[in-house]
């Protein structure tokens, strides 16, 4: 072989294994990106009759929902009483849910993101740099969704982190309420066309419902998508102590809306999911996937995610 | 007197007593039609930024000059307008208001001191298991949702409308009157120049009338919360503002109103400056929302006063920068 010809071969070989490499580099790119990683924060059980604030199982099984559901490319973790201050365990996060009870409900940390309340008002040094970071993590991209009474924060610095996600909240000392009993739950028609409502139907079910939130008048951020109201013919009460039953019922409300930051962040809010039977309501169900997915900032399939997962209690 | 004589009496009489109740009759429905409707003007005490005349938080000047222009409008039919004034309003019962379609209420928050500055809430008491009224004072409270709900309109102006840092009684009051609240860490009250909109899906709302973009000086107490979805609810105004004394503000509604069967409510956070009063398209909005929560049909092209005195404070000689465009938005351009 000539001098020049094998200078010439090994060129060209060593042009198209570097092309090769990097075909690969990028498909493996390409693959990692599309994988998200959806992270479940459940607080500890800490109140309610079996069967009711399940926290953990609830959320065990929306995620193996997702698992096995027609939305490709995701990854779940379940992470149980969270309590650090600092967000390294989430940092990867696509999409953070949180269910649990309320950062006032205790003086023990029930809230996986948020300490008790202290003094209501705001916290210590190093708990405002962590809320600083949580909230830039979010800023960049992480979306959330919060459920049931983690909707509800009392210290006034969790409120602010929470009025940047979710452009609203909840205000248990004044406004907001938590009415238990059968709803009639009905997606906002205004809005039917938002991703989170493909395929969802309006539904009848048992829950208690954290509502009556607090948000921002003509803020073109947030999207209302479901009313909810207990009626009394559906809520007789029952008798007790020889005394005539009291019906139950609660006006028609916005009981979920999602929001889409300035930055392009997700949230949503819904103060549901209460009884772990509610996992059987289909609507239900789908109602909370797609708004898991949609934070993630993953299409939501065109009639909605479906699962094929078969244990949903 | 002959017997037919005596029967002609009768009859000339008894058409005698119809004509006059048949005419009684007809003018009753015009007496009927004219009822009386007292607005009551409510001034805290000035008690920052100032001495009094200096032209900011001129509580009682403010409420002086739109009392006058109520009574000195000249388009508002079928109602006979009384409007009363009272300074510093003390009084934890609801004996002075019950002949009142209206109380319009300028002064400094319920939380602003531990004196008396709100003519409605009395000093939050600080030492007070959460910082709560005692029983007479919550039973007043209750007894201003029976007038409200019987027709006694509310509306509070400028600082007045905030709430946030009081306590849970006087926070429910405000969303059950206005279904709009302060709260802390968010509610702010900026200073500069605003540009002033009306909401397009308002356009129809009676306060609306003859009310078009203005673009003023004010700090506006604004950033409220409200619930989603409230049907009771109508937003009214958007403003925004290049620079002020905290940053630049993006469009938000800075005007809400509220009506609930007969029981209306009115917040309205700007009124700082009293030269506002001298910008026709602000003082028409005022003056409109203070006829609507009196009950009272807002006239067609808004309220128009022939008022003379529109200002009872000096011009202020601090130099003072308007925006480029301030013209141009105020003859309509955008």
């Amino acid at each position: 072989m000539k001098k020049n010809q094998f200078i010439k071969r090994s060129a060209k070989a060593g042009i198209v294994i570097i092309l090769a490499f990097a075909g690969l580099l990028a498909f493996v790119g390409q693959a990692s990106a599309q994988t998200k990683k959806i992270i479940f924060l459940a607080g500890p059980k800490d109140h309610g009759e079996p069967g009711r604030h399940e926290y953990e199982k609830d959320l065990r099984v929306l995620a193996r929902c997702l698992d096995s559901s027609n939305v490709k490319g995701i990854t779940t973790e379940v992470i149980v009483a969270r309590t650090p201050k600092d967000i390294n365990d989430i940092k990867d996060a696509a999409a953070i849910v949180v269910l649990s009870s309320s950062d006032g409900s205790s003086q023990k940390q029930t809230h996986p993101l948020f300490p008790p309340k202290g003094n209501g008002k705001s916290y210590d040094k190093e708990t405002m740099a962590y809320l600083k970071a949580l909230d830039s993590l979010q800023k960049a991209g992480m979306g959330v969704v919060v459920l049931h009474w983690a909707v509800a924060v009392d210290n006034w610095a969790a409120r602010k982190v929470y009025f940047n996600w979710f452009g609203g909240i909840y205000i248990s000392e004044n406004n907001s309420n938590n009415p238990g009993g059968i709803w009639n739950m009905i997606p906002v028609e205004s809005n039917k066309k938002h991703p989170i409502l493909r395929g969802v139907k309006p539904w009848q079910y048992q829950d208690e419902i954290f509502a009556q939130y607090m948000v921002v008048p003509q803020d073109p951020n947030r999207t209302d998508l479901i009313m909810g109201e207990m009626r009394k013919e559906n809520n007789p009460g029952f008798s007790r102590g020889g005394q005539p039953p009291r019906p139950s019922s609660a006006s028609n409300r916005v009981v979920a809306f999602a929001y889409q930051r300035d930055s392009g962040s997700r949230g949503v809010m819904f103060g549901g999911v209460d009884y772990h039977k509610d996992m059987l309501e289909p609507n239900y169900l789908q109602f909370l996937l797609n708004s898991i997915v949609w934070a993630a900032q993953i299409e939501v399939p065109k009639k909605g995610v479906i699962t094929t997962a078969k244990q949903l209690q | 007197m002959k017997k037919n004589q005596i029967l002609k009496s009768v009859k000339t009489g008894i058409v005698a007593t119809l004509t006059l109740a048949g005419s009684l009759m007809l003018s009753q429905p015009v007496f009927a039609q004219v009822p009386t409707k007292v607005i009551y003007f409510l001034a805290g005490p000035k008690d920052h930024v100032n001495e009094e005349g200096s032209g900011r938080h001129e509580t009682r000047r403010d409420l002086l000059v739109l009392q006058h222009c109520i009574d000195s409008a000249i388009n508002i039919k079928g109602v006979n307008i009384k409007t009363k004034f009272l300074y510093m309003r003390d009084a934890i019962n609801i004996d002075d208001f019950k002949d009142c379609a209206a109380i319009i209420v300028e002064c400094s928050s319920v939380t602003s001191t531990q004196t008396r500055t709100h003519p409605i809430f009395p000093p939050i008491p600080q030492q007070a298991p959460k910082k709560e009224y005692d029983k007479a004072t919550l039973k007043y409270l209750n007894q201003i949702d029976s007038l409200q709900e019987a027709g006694m309109g509310i509306m509070f102006l400028h600082w007045g409308i905030a709430s946030d840092g009081a306590n849970a009684s006087v926070q429910t009051h405000y969303l059950k009157w206005f279904g709009e609240v302060a709260i802390p860490n968010y509610t702010h009250n900026p200073l500069g120049y605003w540009a002033v909109t009306p909401i397009k899906a308002a356009e129809k709302h009676p306060i609306l009338r003859g009310v078009n973009q203005f673009m003023y000086k004010d700090e506006i107490f604004s950033n409220l919360v409200v619930r989603p979805g409230d049907p009771y609810r109508t937003d009214l105004l958007m403003g925004e503002a290049e620079k002020t004394n905290q940053g630049a503000i993006a469009p938000n509604c800075i005007a809400s109103v509220y009506e609930k069967g007969n029981a209306r409510g009115v917040l309205w956070g700007g009124m700082d400056y009293h030269t506002a009063l001298l910008d026709p398209n602000y003082l028409r909005f005022v003056l409109n929302e203070i006829v609507w929560t009196a009950g009272i049909e807002v006239p067609k092209g808004g309220v128009k006063t022939v008022a003379k005195t529109l200002q009872l404070c000096r011009p202020s000689t601090r130099p003072d920068i308007k925006p480029a465009n301030f013209e141009a938005f105020n003859s309509g351009k955008k």
